[in-house]
């Protein structure tokens, strides 16, 4: 399965030949148990787990202002927000669906472009996301009201977070096949469930707006 | 290169969000945009300098718009202008008067055409709204179990008001700091100095009243629960805040419009 991404044009590089840097390695990399080299995920967990953990402390301590830019075109802050997840969940759907044909798991649907359908679906949802985050931490903060709130907040920082590791994590080659179904599908586990405690609450407590 | 577009992405997103918390951080209360006590020939420069550093040296998200948060006293009328002009149309008074009560509460009336209206608030626990004249500098206002009465003399305001059986005395004065972004924005006028929770809010229970201070800091009380409680100062470029979760939507007192 994991050969479908690298369309096995690149080989995995063989075991070292040395035993020398093997027996290094082992000392390094105590999970020992990865039969092969696999690339270190450390780095975008941790630099994914910073990004959530920043965006909550700063969400938090910041006081929240209340002031953010507009966006032209809507009657209050809120629905433009409520518009711009609206559309991030779409892509990150069209996410879900490409992602589930490159693998293979539509049947046999699994058109050529469905990698670039994926890339740039997700490209626009985050880009939309983006916007919306810095009302939500600039103008709002962490909050924890009520559940759903706390909720929001949490699962916003895991996104952003988790969005961060997705990124630094494409780039590495001969990835255990489950890695990056795993990490995608947190990615778009946390922005559903942020649009559901967002826009779909906002839908059916005030409607639908513009 | 192709190794590159996820890293790319990252890094046009953290740009976006860059430049959108600079804004973010410029847009200012229409009180502030004086900026009489401030420095206004630092604001100036500074906008630009901000925006470079950021999207200079933003490769992570989260690694600048801590440092912003002195900005949001900045402003910047361009900018301010463009996100206002988007939302609610402009409109103005012709006069705001914003002085205390005895009792340490803040007042402010605000006059169209002889007509005025008035809000009263200690920002803790205590509202009280009022309408009614001003004409000849006589100020005479009446709100529920309330009376309003004052004299203006130059540009001083004076009087007393009762409200039950409890009398308070008042001075105002005028407030036109805002009239030149007015004149800016909409010709001649004032903005207005009184904010409201619209009826579309107040039918739903909710009521909310603030006042735009010539600091530019505001006062206000939010009605949560048929409970007083502070209100959370209002977001000048959407007349909006966010108490306990829920969006409150305000819009400027202008006397004689209802």
């Amino acid at each position: 399965m994991s050969q479908h991404r690298q369309g096995g044009a690149r080989t995995m590089p063989r075991r070292a030949p040395e035993p020398m840097v093997e027996v290094l390695r082992d000392f390094g990399d105590p999970p020992s148990s990865a039969p092969r080299r696999r690339p270190s995920l450390l780095v975008p967990l941790v630099v994914g787990a910073g990004v959530a953990v920043a965006l909550g402390v700063y969400g938090r301590t910041h006081t929240p202002t209340g002031i953010a830019v507009n966006v032209a075109g809507f009657s209050s802050p809120l629905t433009v927000k409520v518009w711009l997840g609206t559309g991030a969940a779409f892509f990150a759907v069209i996410q879900l669906l490409s992602a589930l044909s490159m693998w293979g798991r539509l049947g046999g649907f699994s058109p050529s472009w469905a990698g670039a359908a994926h890339r740039w679906s997700g490209r626009v949802a985050f880009l939309l996301t983006v916007p919306v985050a810095v009302h939500c931490l600039y103008a709002l903060g962490f909050a924890d009201y009520d559940t759903r709130t706390l909720l929001h907040s949490l699962l916003g920082c895991f996104f952003f977070g988790a969005f961060a590791t997705k990124m630094l994590t494409l780039p590495k080659r001969g990835l255990a096949g489950w890695v990056l179904p795993t990490v995608g599908g947190l990615v778009f586990v946390a922005l559903i469930g942020v649009f559901l405690t967002s826009s779909v609450w906002y839908f059916t407590t005030f409607g639908i707006q513009f | 290169m192709k190794r590159l577009t996820p890293l790319l992405t990252l890094l046009s997103g953290a740009v976006t969000a860059a430049v959108l918390f600079t804004m973010s951080a410029q847009a200012s209360p229409p009180g502030t945009q004086p900026a009489a006590g401030g420095a206004p020939p630092a604001a100036a420069p500074a906008p630009p300098a901000e925006v470079e550093a950021d999207t200079d040296a933003e490769v992570d998200p989260d690694a600048a718009p801590p440092g912003e948060e002195p900005g949001d006293v900045d402003s910047s009328p361009p900018t301010d202008s463009d996100p206002s002009s988007a939302g609610t149309e402009v409109t103005t008074v012709e006069q705001n008067w914003i002085g205390q009560l005895e009792n340490g509460a803040t007042i402010a009336i605000t006059v169209k055409n002889g007509k005025a209206e008035a809000y009263v608030c200690d920002g803790r626990s205590m509202e009280l709204w009022l309408s009614g004249t001003v004409r000849d500098g006589k100020i005479e206002l009446t709100g529920q179990d309330a009376k309003l009465t004052g004299v203006i003399r130059g540009d001083r305001a004076s009087g007393e008001m009762i409200v039950g059986v409890r009398r308070w005395k008042f001075t105002a004065r005028p407030d036109n700091t805002s009239a030149d972004e007015a004149v800016v924005k909409s010709g001649p006028g004032t903005a207005p100095a009184i904010y409201r929770v619209t009826d579309e809010t107040r039918k739903a229970g909710f009521d909310g009243g603030w006042i735009m201070l010539r600091d530019g800091t505001q006062i206000g009380i939010v009605t949560w629960n048929g409970q007083p409680i502070p209100a959370p100062p209002l977001d000048p470029a959407f007349n909006s805040t966010v108490v306990n979760g829920v969006t409150l939507v305000a819009e400027p007192v202008i006397p004689g419009v209802r």
